[in-house]
């Protein structure tokens, strides 16, 4: 892929943060992601969950196709959104949505497909787990214009809701990932960002805003327009009770919202568009948000004010999501970037601690795992290699081929493409990625299984080498060779 | 209050909506085909023109034309618009619309895509006029010349082994296939080993290939695609470098030998409205035609219709006017006054 280039400037060297004590203190931080119940796990987006999966098979990799239904490409599409994992009924479960307009939740450890649900447009969104009594829900946006709950363990719709009424002159909407959190003390809304459109001269209209929905029932809470654009998912976070959202936007705005009323607490204008969440954490001098832009800036934005702590400028622009990790004494943003560097950097203070190096740009958000074994960064790249990155020092741990873009026209920076995600199962992680070939890939990450086969499709094109190199040769040395003997008929009655 | 129903201008509008540039994409095509149609007519320095639209297409498929994505992407594109058809009329239309176009001018004008238009015939072109801005001194090949361009494929051959054991291609890249066996048969038919016309009958043999490729979904990319697409594709680029080396050698070899499009461009050319013929009288049988035309569709005045590609060399060149355009659906008198089509193909 021909990246944009970009000249790499280097770093703007800030003060040293050390605030472990008090991001690991209890009340204050949400503790290590238990539910899938963000777009990125929590709010750090992390994207790596460890699972109560005791019923689960021991996972193994597995790959699963999803590129059946080829539509035409339109930019802005994908093909699987990013995935979300949960333990269901003691079973791993994988959801994740596709372009083919449905939803698939899978076994996570082999790949089996439990159920499927269809919606009335492709699933872009990453669909995100709650829990209501004994039972998991999913909740689920499609570009239906629709949120769905649908229960986790059998694929039933429990309530469905529209963002905006139906009329035939609606254009389509793009629903970004729903969020869990509650406008109290206790987890009962989701929400949802959304962006409508209507080109119908009669009717002509754009709209975005963020929709809250009671978890129980479906019912409207509370909703805030936010202007005419795409929005990327909220976070939700709750600091002492109280609730806030924060998201970004594709006009270059970052929001802070209260989770109570929706009201806009504050806004920060960023120089270029916001494609993917931020990241929140606690840092010693008070609640950060790391927000990521195509201007390619990084930026800790105080939580309470939006106030800018630190900035920190890539090489190019940035469509993934910021990830933090607050493990082993100190908290750090991991930035993936198209300048096809993945940027370690203190979250306290944007200082620059390492950079892994890939061979393309990089557009997904970063999954991190930083206990339970080896702490690693998955993060993949228009090189179409999922990498893997230690997350101290950034050595490079291995890298797989994950396919090439299923449709030729697809170009970079298009899409918010899917971001891989992990999941430890019976004590194996494992990374899942879908990817724009089509195809939903498991991989073990364990250094003891990293041996596993890469998919890839270089032997095909070595086995259809001679199959097309052999018989055209060969054709055309038979096809001189009847024509000469041709040739010879005709000449030889002349000669005699 | 909200409409019962579309306005009637969305009727024609809402199926674009998704599909943003469409309309450009297409008037773009219709005028060059109605530009190469209107501009074929003149007879002054009507060879200086074809340069013109070729350098105009080259441009317009760079930038604007994001369905074709060279040769083989037509093809697949084609086949794929038509499984669109009865259920997404309006993808259907953008897939199909640019093979529908140049069947249908193929149909009422000629193979003036491949003279005219083609880029890829355009990339050619420009080595073919290397290699008569820099004649040779002698017109058979040197043994050393030969052993240079052996060199040249055993070197190709060797990079792509070279490539595929780092993993660099992938069967997308396939068209550097078509590459190796491109260079392979240039150099084939050089040293004698096999005859220039029976191997232009591989042509329908790539498209059966391509073909089979786009109905099993695989994906292989054309020469020259890398030009219309924003992604990299070192593959494309290498496979349209080796036309290029190839066409100094021989001319047009994409078109004599490979090209699946011109094939069914051939197949067409035989049904089509205007093609060019032998004046009744005229032809002095003089051979200027025959080392004029780069496809070597012509002899004394004889054409191969399935290998003639409408650029108009031989009538601009024939110094008696011994070669004219004529339309075969208004004067049957021309068509009777045909020799019989096998006559053509073996002259």
């Amino acid at each position: 892929m021909n990246g944009a280039g970009g000249s790499r400037r280097l770093t703007r060297v800030v003060l040293g943060g050390a605030a472990v004590g008090v991001l690991l203190a209890p009340g204050r931080v949400q503790a290590a992601c238990s539910l899938w119940s963000q777009s990125r796990c929590d709010a750090q987006n992390t994207a790596a969950i460890e699972l109560d999966a005791s019923a689960s098979e021991t996972p193994r990799a597995w790959s699963f196709d999803g590129s059946g239904r080829v539509w035409g490409y339109e930019p802005g599409m994908t093909v699987w959104s990013s995935p979300a994992l949960a333990a269901v009924d003691g079973r791993a479960l994988l959801a994740v949505g596709n372009y083919d307009h449905t939803l698939y939740a899978l076994d996570a450890a082999t790949g089996e497909r439990q159920w499927m649900f269809t919606t009335g447009g492709p699933v872009y969104a990453a669909p995100v787990f709650f829990r209501d009594g004994d039972r998991t829900l999913l909740l689920a946006a499609s570009t239906d214009r629709l949120v769905y709950a649908i229960d986790a363990a059998n694929g039933r719709q429990v309530w469905v809701h529209s963002v905006e009424d139906y009329r035939p002159t609606l254009g389509g909407a793009r629903l970004a990932a729903p969020c869990v959190g509650g406008t109290g003390d206790s987890d009962n809304a989701a929400f949802v960002a959304y962006w409508v459109w209507d080109r119908s001269l009669a009717n002509s209209l754009q709209k975005s805003g963020v929709l809250a929905l009671a978890l129980a029932d479906g019912k409207p809470l509370w909703r805030q327009e936010l202007g005419d654009n795409d929005l990327t998912a909220p976070i939700f976070v709750r600091t002492a009770g109280h609730g806030q959202l924060f998201l970004g936007s594709a006009n270059g705005n970052i929001y802070a919202l209260d989770a109570a009323t929706g009201a806009v607490q504050w806004r920060k204008t960023e120089l270029d568009a916001v494609r993917s969440p931020p990241a929140f954490f606690v840092s010693s001098s008070g609640p950060i948000v790391v927000t990521g832009s195509k201007y390619g800036t990084v930026r800790g934005l105080d939580a309470a004010t939006g106030a800018e702590r630190w900035n920190y400028k890539t090489g190019d622009r940035i469509t993934g999501s910021p990830a933090i990790s607050t493990e082993r004494g100190s908290a750090r943003a991991f930035v993936p970037s198209y300048d096809r560097l993945l940027h370690a950097l203190d979250a306290t203070d944007g200082s620059p601690i390492w950079r892994y190096a890939a061979r393309g740009g990089l557009y997904s958000s970063p999954a991190l795992i930083a206990s339970g074994g080896e702490a690693m960064a998955l993060v993949l790249g228009w090189d179409h290699m999922l990498h893997v990155a230690a997350l101290e020092g950034g050595a490079p741990l291995f890298s797989a081929f994950t396919g090439r873009p299923l449709w030729n026209v697809a170009g970079m920076d298009d899409s918010n493409w899917s971001s891989p995600v992990a999941g430890r199962i019976r004590g194996r992680w494992m990374g899942f990625v879908g990817s724009y070939d089509g195809t939903l890939r498991a991989l073990p990450l364990g250094e003891a299984d990293r041996a596993a086969p890469v998919v890839s499709s270089n032997r095909w094109f070595w086995l259809s080498f001679p199959l097309v190199l052999i018989p055209f040769l060969a054709l055309a040395v038979g096809l001189t060779a009847r024509e000469r003997r041709r040739q010879r008929a005709r000449i030889t009655p002349a000669r005699l | 209050m909200q409409p019962e129903r579309l306005p009637l201008g969305k009727v024609f509008d809402v199926p674009f909506l998704s599909l943003d540039g469409t309309s450009v994409e297409m008037a773009s095509l219709i005028f060059l085909f109605l530009m190469v149609i209107a501009i074929s007519g003149v007879k002054r320095r009507r060879q200086l023109i074809r340069r013109v639209v070729q350098v105009a297409s080259f441009l317009v498929f760079f930038f604007v034309v994001y369905s074709c994505l060279g040769v083989f992407g037509m093809i697949r594109n084609g086949l794929y618009g038509m499984t669109l058809l009865g259920s997404a009329y309006s993808e259907s239309f953008y897939w199909l619309a640019l093979p529908v176009v140049i069947i249908s001018v193929t149909l009422l004008h000629g193979t003036v895509f491949c003279g005219w238009i083609c880029p890829t015939g355009a990339v050619q072109d420009l080595a073919g006029w290397l290699r008569k801005r820099f004649p040779r001194r002698k017109e058979r090949l040197t043994r050393g010349k030969l052993i240079g361009l052996a060199i040249f494929v055993v070197g190709f051959l060797t990079l792509l082994v070279w490539l595929g054991i780092k993993k660099q291609l992938m069967i997308e890249d396939s068209s550097v296939h078509w590459a190796a066996m491109l260079i392979l048969l240039c150099y084939l038919v050089l040293v004698g080993v096999i005859d220039d016309l029976p191997s232009r009958k591989l042509r329908l043999f790539s498209l059966a290939a391509i073909f089979f490729t786009a109905v099993s979904h695989l994906v292989v990319t054309s020469p020259v695609h890398f030009a219309f697409t924003a992604r990299d594709d070192p593959a494309s680029a290498l496979t349209t470098l080796v036309i290029l080396v190839s066409a100094i050698f021989v001319l047009r070899p994409w078109c004599r030998y490979l090209c699946p499009w011109g094939y069914l461009m051939g197949f067409l050319h035989r049904f089509s409205r205007l093609r060019i013929q032998k004046a009744p009288g005229q032809c002095t049988e003089c051979g200027v035609c025959n080392t004029t035309c780069d496809v070597g569709a012509i002899k004394n005045g004889a054409i191969r219709l399935d290998q003639c590609q409408f650029c108009y060399s031989c009538v601009d060149r024939c110094p008696n006017g011994g070669l004219r355009v004529v339309d075969m659906w208004s004067q049957p008198a021309e068509k009777a006054a045909l020799p019989a089509k096998k006559a053509e193909d073996t002259a």
